[in-house]
C-alpha cells in the first residue's frame, strides 16, 4: 500500500488548518473525498491507531519518581556548581545558548566528559571535606606519586566516574588511587584492579591495561579501553547503558557479565551471563551467554580461563557503600591457589589492597591443601589496616597470623586460625556461597533494592514491599533513595489504616533532610495522616501551614478543598476558602461543589 | 469524623491527584509571565526558581518524553538530563520564545539523541513483533482485565516496534504532528527545520509506519 493520496497528505499534514481563506470549504471537499477513498480512510486509520495507542501507554509521573529526579537533580547541580567554584568550567553553563536546547551531540566529548567528571569529583570531594585543588589535579589521570593522606569516608556514586576499590599484585604504588575518582587509569603488568563506574557498573582491570571515561549522557556512559583485559558486570535495572570502544569495536552492555580484552590486533568480546552488541566491521553482532566474539568476527565457545576470572570478578566484593576503610594484606608463602575472602567474598590474591565498610571484618586466607588462616581487624575510617600472615603446613589446623596497623590511629587487629570447616569448604571455591553462585540482593545497589521495592508494591506484595524498603534504610541510610523508602513506608502504613507508624516513618523521614520535592509530600502526606485519623484540627493547622509553605504545590488545590471540607460546618470559615478554590481552580474537581456550597452560604 | 469526599482520590498510589497540565487561554499568558519571570531568574542562578520551574514541568515533559520514545524505564533519567539541560542552557534564554517551547526544544533533543542511540542497527523482522514486552507488561492499561492488557501490550508492541524502524528525525516530527497535534510550523520551531522538510518527514514516518504495521498484520493472518 502505498498511501500516495494528495488528499490524505494534506489532512496528515494539517495544511488547511491555518489557512486564511476556503479552509472550510477545503476541509468540507476532502471530508467528502475521504468519505469515499479507501486510501484515506486506510491512512488516517493508522494515524488515529498510533495516536490513541501511544496516548493510551502515558503513566502519569509519580510522586516518588518525581522527588528522585529533583534529588539526582539537585546533586548534580551542586556538583557543577563546586566544579564552577574550583574554577572548572562547566560546559554549557556560561554558554549563550540558542533555541536548539543545547546540542549536546556536537559538543566535544572530551570536554564535556572532564568537566563532567571533574565536576562530579568536585562533589564528591566537598562530602568528603577535601580540598578543591586535589580534586582538579587528579581528574587529569592517575599518577603515583608520593602517597597522599587516604581519601575517605562518602563512596563514590557518582555516575561516569571510575574509582579503584581493590588492587592486587605490583600495585603498592597505585594505592593512593584508591577510593579517589578517576576520569582515566594506566594499570601497570602483574596488576589487577577493581573500579567501580558510577554506582551501577563495576570492572576488574588486568595490567598492563588503559581505560577512560570517554562519554557521560545521563546514565549513558562510554568507556574507552584502549589496551588490556577488562572483565565487568553492570546492572541496567533502572535504564541506562554502558558502551565500551576498544580497538576495533564498539560493545553496548545491557546489564551482564562480560569481558572485553583489547590489544593492537582487536578486539575480543566475550560474555558470561546475558547478552551484549558489538559493532565491529561494520556491522552489529550479539554476543550471548558462554560465547565469544573474536577479533576476526569469528564466534567461539567462552574460553574456561575467561569464564573462571568472570566467575571470580562476580563473586569479589563491590565497592563499598558508606564509611569505608582499607585493608592492606601481605603474607608468605606466595603458593598458587592462594585465596583470599573477605567474610565470604572473594577478595582475590595477595598482595592486595582493597576497601572495606567500616566496623568489623575478617580476612582469610585459604589454600589448597592447607588450614585456613583468619585475620580479624576493626577497619575504621580514613585509616588503613595492614595485615600479614604465614600459612600453616598441610598438617597443621592454623597458624596465628600477625597483623599490624600503619595508620595514625592504629586499628585493632587480631589474628586467629579459621575453623577447620571454613577451610575445607573454602579452598578453591570460585563462588562466593561455595556452590560458585552469590547472593544478588545482599549485592544489590541501592536503585535495584529500591526497584526491587517498587515491583512488590506493583505486585501488590505489600510484606515483601515494607521488608525491602527496610533493607535498602538499613543498607544505605545515606543514599537519598533512603528517604525515598521512607516516605514509601509511609504512604503503605497510611494506607493500612496504621496512623502512628505513618507518623513515625514521617518523623524519620524529616530528620533525613529530604529533597525539597520529597519534603513537600511528605508535609502533605502527614497533613492526610491527621485527616485520616480524625484529628481535625491538626489536620486543619497542618493544610494551612502546608498552603502556606508550598504555594504552588500541585497538592495546593486538593489541600484547599480539604479545607473546605474541614470548614463545612462554619460558612464564616468555609466561604472565603471556596470562593479562593473557584478563582483559583475553576476547572478544579471540586469546583462544582464548591459552587453549590458557596450559594448555600450566601443564603 | 467521616469526610464525604467523592471528588477526591484518596488513593496516593496513583500519584498527584491533580496532574498539572500547561495551562490554557486567558491563564496561558500569566503562566508564561511567571515561568518568563522565573526562568530569568533561574538563569541568573536562583536555584528556587529552578526549582520552581521544575515543578511547574515536570508532569509535562515526562508525558512528552514518553510520547516520543515510548513508555520506557529511561524517561526517568532523560528527564534529568532534559532538566539539567535547561539549567545550563536558561542563561541564553532570552524570552524571546516561551519558556515553554524553549523546553520543548531541549525535550525533542534530547529524545532525538536517545533514540538516535539506541536505534537498532539490524533489527529483523522476527525481533520486531515482541521485543519489548517484558518492558511494557506493567505499563499498559493498569487495572484492566488480563485480555484487554494483553490486547492493549500487544497494539503497544506493534506501534512501538514500527516507530523504532523509523529515523529518529522523522518518527520525532511524526509524533509531534500525529499525536501532538502540532502544526508543521510549529514543529519546525521546535527541531529546527523548515517547515516543508518536517512535511516530508511527517510524510515518510507515515508510508513507513503504515507499510510495517500492514506487513505485521499480513504475517499475523492465518
Amino acid at each position: 500500500m502505498t498511501l500516495r493520496c494528495p488528499e490524505l497528505a494534506a489532512e496528515l499534514l494539517g495544511l488547511d488548518e491555518a489557512g486564511p481563506d476556503g479552509a472550510g470549504d477545503s476541509a468540507s471537499l476532502r471530508a467528502a473525498h475521504q468519505a469515499t477513498c479507501a486510501v484515506c480512510q486506510r491512512g488516517l486509520a493508522v494515524s488515529a491507531h498510533v495516536r490513541d495507542t501511544l496516548q493510551r501507554s502515558e503513566t502519569p509521573l509519580d510522586d516518588v519518581t518525581r522527588a528522585r529526579v529533583s534529588g539526582r537533580l539537585a546533586a548534580l547541580l551542586d556538583a557543577e556548581a563546586d566544579a564552577e567554584g574550583a574554577g572548572l568550567r562547566v560546559r554549557g553553563r556560561r554558554r549563550a545558548s540558542g533555541g536548539r536546547g543545547g546540542g549536546r551531540w556536537l559538543w566535544p566529548a572530551l570536554v564535556g566528559t572532564a568537566a563532567i567528571a571533574a565536576a562530579a569529583a568536585a562533589w564528591v570531594a566537598r562530602e568528603r571535606g577535601a580540598g578543591s585543588p586535589t580534586v582538579s589535579a587528579r581528574a587529569g589521570g592517575p599518577t603515583a606519586g608520593p602517597s597522599a593522606p587516604l581519601a575517605s569516608g562518602q563512596p563514590v556514586v557518582a555516575s561516569g566516574v571510575l574509582t579503584p576499590y581493590y588492587l592486587a599484585g605490583d600495585g603498592a604504588a597505585l594505592v593512593d588511587l584508591l577510593g579517589r575518582p578517576q576520569i582515566a587509569l594506566a594499570v601497570p603488568p602483574n596488576v589487577r584492579m577493581r573500579v567501580a563506574v558510577g554506582d551501577r557498573a563495576r570492572v576488574t582491570l588486568i595490567g598492563p591495561a588503559r581505560l577512560a571515561v570517554e562519554q557521560v549522557t545521563g546514565q549513558h556512559i562510554r568507556l574507552a579501553l584502549t589496551t588490556g583485559t577488562l572483565l565487568g558486570d553492570y546492572d541496567h535495572s533502572a535504564g541506562g547503558s554502558l558502551e565500551i570502544r576498544s580497538p576495533g569495536a564498539l560493545t553496548t552492555i545491557v546489564g551482564t557479565l562480560f569481558a572485553v580484552e583489547a590489544s593492537g590486533g582487536g578486539s575480543r568480546v566475550s560474555v558470561a551471563h546475558g547478552r551484549v552488541s558489538v559493532l565491529a566491521h561494520g556491522r552489529s553482532s550479539e554476543v550471548g551467554q558462554q560465547r565469544t566474539l573474536e577479533p576476526d568476527g569469528a564466534a567461539a565457545e567462552l574460553a574456561r580461563s575467561v569464564a573462571s576470572a568472570l566467575a571470580e570478578h562476580e563473586a569479589s566484593p563491590p565497592a563499598p557503600r558508606g564509611e569505608w576503610g582499607t585493608i592492606a594484606l601481605s603474607g608468605a608463602p606466595a603458593l598458587p591457589g592462594v585465596a583470599v575472602f573477605l567474610g565470604e567474598r572473594q577478595l582475590g590474591e595477595a598482595p592486595l589492597w582493597a576497601l572495606a565498610p567500616v566496623g568489623d571484618a575478617t580476612v582469610e586466607v585459604r589454600a589448597p591443601g592447607r588450614a585456613a588462616v583468619a585475620l580479624r581487624t576493626t577497619v575504621r575510617a580514613r585509616q588503613a589496616s595492614t595485615l600479614a600472615f604465614a600459612l600453616p603446613d598441610s598438617s597443621a589446623t592454623g597458624a596465628p597470623g600477625s597483623s599490624t596497623s600503619a595508620t595514625t590511629a592504629p586499628p585493632t587487629a587480631s589474628a586467629s586460625p579459621a575453623p577447620a570447616a571454613a577451610s575445607a569448604s573454602g579452598a578453591g571455591a570460585a563462588g562466593a556461597n561455595g556452590d560458585g553462585s552469590s547472593s544478588r540482593s545482599d549485592e544489590d545497589p541501592a536503585e535495584t533494592t529500591y526497584a526491587r521495592a517498587e515491583a512488590a508494591m506493583r505486585d501488590g506484595d505489600l510484606v515483601a514491599a515494607r521488608a525491602t524498603l527496610l533493607e535498602l534504610i538499613r543498607r544505605f541510610p545515606r543514599d537519598p533513595l533512603a528517604a525515598a523508602a521512607r516516605y514509601d513506608l509511609a504512604r503503605l502504613a497510611f494506607r493500612a489504616g496504621d496512623h502512628s507508624e505513618a507518623t513515625r516513618q514521617l518523623d524519620a523521614l524529616g530528620s533525613a533532610r529530604p529533597s525539597a520535592t520529597l519534603a513537600e509530600m511528605a508535609s502533605y502526606l502527614r497533613c492526610r495522616v491527621a485527616l485520616q485519623a480524625g484529628h481535625s484540627a491538626d489536620a486543619t493547622r497542618c493544610l494551612s501551614s502546608f498552603r502556606s509553605d508550598h504555594p504552588s504545590s500541585p497538592h495546593d488545590a486538593e489541600a484547599l478543598a480539604l479545607l473546605a471540607e474541614l470548614a463545612r460546618a462554619d460558612c464564616t470559615r468555609a466561604r472565603p476558602l471556596l470562593v479562593e478554590y473557584l478563582e483559583r481552580y475553576p476547572g478544579g474537581p471540586f469546583a462544582s461543589e464548591a459552587i453549590r456550597r458557596e450559594a448555600r452560604c450566601a443564603h | 469524623m467521616t469526610l464525604a469526599l467523592p471528588w477526591i482520590d484518596l488513593d496516593l498510589d496513583l500519584g498527584p491527584s491533580l496532574v498539572r497540565a500547561l495551562p490554557s487561554g486567558d491563564d496561558r499568558a500569566a503562566a508564561r509571565d511567571v515561568d518568563q519571570r522565573l526562568a530569568a531568574r533561574a538563569g541568573a542562578g536562583d536555584r528556587r526558581a529552578f526549582d520552581e520551574l521544575y515543578r511547574r514541568h515536570a508532569d509535562w515533559v515526562y508525558r512528552r518524553l514518553t510520547r516520543l520514545i515510548g513508555p520506557r524505564p529511561e524517561r526517568e533519567d532523560l528527564m534529568q538530563h532534559v532538566f539539567l539541560e535547561a539549567y545550563r542552557a536558561l542563561p541564553g534564554f532570552r524570552g524571546e520564545a516561551a519558556f515553554s517551547t524553549f523546553l520543548y526544544r531541549i525535550v525533542v533533543n534530547v529524545a532525538y539523541d536517545h533514540l538516535r542511540r539506541r536505534r537498532p542497527q539490524q533489527v529483523s523482522w522476527d525481533e520486531l513483533d515482541g521485543g519489548e514486552a517484558g518492558e511494557l507488561g506493567e505499563l499498559c492499561a493498569p487495572g484492566a482485565s488480563p485480555e484487554v492488557a494483553a490486547r492493549e501490550r500487544q497494539q503497544l508492541e506493534r506501534v512501538l516496534s514500527c516507530l523504532n524502524r523509523i529515523k529518529p528525525k522523522k518518527r520525532i516530527a511524526f509524533v509531534l504532528r500525529v499525536v501532538e497535534g502540532l502544526s508543521l510550523e510549529e514543529i519546525a520551531e521546535v527541531v529546527g527545520a523548515n517547515a516543508p522538510a518536517v512535511g516530508q518527514r511527517v510524510k515518510h514516518a507515515h508510508r513507513e509506519v503504515c507499510a510495517m504495521l500492514e506487513r505485521l498484520t499480513r504475517r499475523e493472518t492465518p
